[in-house]
């Protein structure tokens, strides 16, 4: 598949299964914001909760990654700056998600 | 890419209609719901550092201030996500005849205040 192919299509796929996953998390996000520490802790101690959490985080971050290419595509001009945006934000994509995860992990298990 | 694709007509030279106004409110929305991810992994990081840590995020998450900001990254999230669903139909051919368009664009903007509304209700 051509690769620009393969980024329109995994921005759409990203789109569609974070649909349910950002649903169920904001019917959650009231709650989550005002629970005490062990609260906290014990919703994360839930492998489901985990295993949600950790899908968007890496489904939010790939989407956002294609997201924000696009619009680097369309609003900037010099080529290098281009490369060098579409560089920082794939490192943001891969340390905030990793970063979240392991420290869910470590605080759920 | 191709240096030759043509750019985006620039926002301050672009007359103003219902589809490009709920076309840059998705990308506006995007960023402060990057905004929000990056708030929701300091209630992780905050977590992880200890409940004394945690006493400060519970202590700001108390304030009239921090409740406009959730309230505000959930209408952030609801718009993007029922936008994004209006997006994923014209992916699939729908939808594209101007009076459709208008009508599910204002048809995502009521339901992203009600889904605001339910989820802090």
């Amino acid at each position: 598949m051509n690769k620009v192919v393969s980024k329109w299509l995994l921005q759409r796929v990203s789109a569609a299964l974070l649909v349910p996953i950002l649903v169920w998390f904001l019917f959650k996000f009231d709650d989550l914001m005002m629970f005490n520490y062990s609260e906290a802790i014990y919703f994360l101690n839930n492998k489901f909760h985990l295993l949600l959490l950790s899908l968007m985080f890496l489904l939010i971050f790939t989407h956002m990654r294609l997201g924000m290419s696009e619009i680097f595509e369309d609003y900037i001009h010099q080529e290098k700056v281009k490369k060098l945006l579409n560089t920082f934000i794939l490192i943001i994509s891969v340390i905030i998600p990793v970063a979240a995860i392991v420290s869910m992990v470590i605080l759920g298990l | 890419m191709n240096s030759k694709s043509p750019l985006s007509p620039h926002l301050q030279v672009y007359k103003w209609q219902l589809s490009s106004l709920l076309s840059i409110t998705h990308r506006m929305t995007s960023i402060f719901n990057f905004a929000g991810i990056s708030f929701f992994t300091l209630w992780i990081f905050s977590l992880l550092m200890g409940e004394k840590c945690f006493s400060y995020f519970q202590s700001f998450a108390s304030t009239i201030i921090a409740k406009f900001i959730f309230v505000g990254i959930t209408w952030s999230f609801s718009y993007h996500l029922l936008n994004g669903i209006r997006h994923l139909i014209w992916d699939l051919g729908y939808g594209y005849e101007l009076k459709v368009a208008n009508f599910t664009g204002i048809l995502v903007l009521t339901f992203s205040f009600i889904l605001t509304l339910l989820v802090w209700i």
